[in-house]
């Protein structure tokens, strides 16, 4: 699994390349806590390479929900695949969190 | 017919798990999503034993057979040596409270619960044994 971050224009866009267990969500973890401590406010996170992701994915984005609003940060996901969106919807987290099917849906998200 | 892996005990071997799992329940008669959450699913409990019950200690191993019935019924059997633990005990806290709470971990045994039809668990020796049914309405070739 490989992250990568850049900031594109206004936004801070964390790409996805892989699958996210209990072994390699520390990653994502540290990905979304830099972003938090630069400053970022508006999060992009681009799913279009994320194949798989268990509960410890999930749980890192869930960890963050209460900094996110806290702080002003705004986050969408976007580009994410049928299966892997799934994960979400089974535990009713896409009701807690953006996920959308095009980057420009999620720059309208984080404006 | 069944399907057998053994791996030492550590989460850097869930990816092995997933493919096994993967490889044999293409043979089976499920939609792309069904295969996709059973693999799901049972990453979810080698993990839960892998972490909890067993800490990573690469000295242990972790055994997962696939036995797929007449009736189209497919059974995960896990057996591990790590600590007892009953997930059907486990009342799994609302996710709006692990949002509160900031937790990262505690949604596994929901997603193995919402997937899994029957979890059974208990011991035999000194081995803890799960054995995870999916049912199925439509019958296979084995």
């Amino acid at each position: 699994m490989n992250i990568s971050a850049n900031k594109q224009d206004k936004t801070y866009v964390i790409t996805i390349d892989g699958e996210i267990d209990a072994s390699s969500s520390i990653e994502l973890d540290t990905a979304i806590s830099e972003a938090i401590k630069k400053g970022e406010r508006k999060i992009l996170v681009d799913c279009a390479k994320l194949n798989y992701i268990s509960s410890a994915g999930l749980g890192v984005f869930m960890s963050y929900l209460e900094d996110f609003e806290e702080q002003g940060i705004k986050i969408a996901l976007f580009h994410m695949n049928d299966k892997v969106k799934s994960v979400f919807e089974i535990l009713g987290l896409v009701d807690l969190i953006d996920i959308v099917p095009t980057k420009e849906e999620a720059e309208k998200i984080v404006e | 017919m069944t399907h057998k892996i053994t791996i030492p005990c550590h989460t850097s071997k869930l990816k092995d798990v997933r493919d096994f799992v993967s490889d044999v329940i293409r043979l089976f008669y499920l939609s792309e999503k069904e295969q996709f959450l059973l693999v799901l699913a049972i990453d979810e409990i080698c993990a839960n034993r892998i972490l909890h019950s067993n800490h990573n200690d690469t000295t242990r191993q972790l055994e997962l057979e696939i036995e797929s019935q007449e009736d189209g019924a497919v059974i995960f059997c896990i057996k591990d040596e790590g600590d007892f633990f009953d997930l059907n005990q486990n009342e799994s806290a609302p996710v709006e409270h692990l949002v509160k709470d900031r937790r990262k971990g505690g949604l596994g045994i929901s997603l193995i619960k919402k997937i899994i039809d029957s979890v059974e668990v208990f011991k035999e020796g000194h081995y803890t044994i799960h054995r995870l049914i999916k049912k199925s309405s439509v019958p296979t070739q084995f």
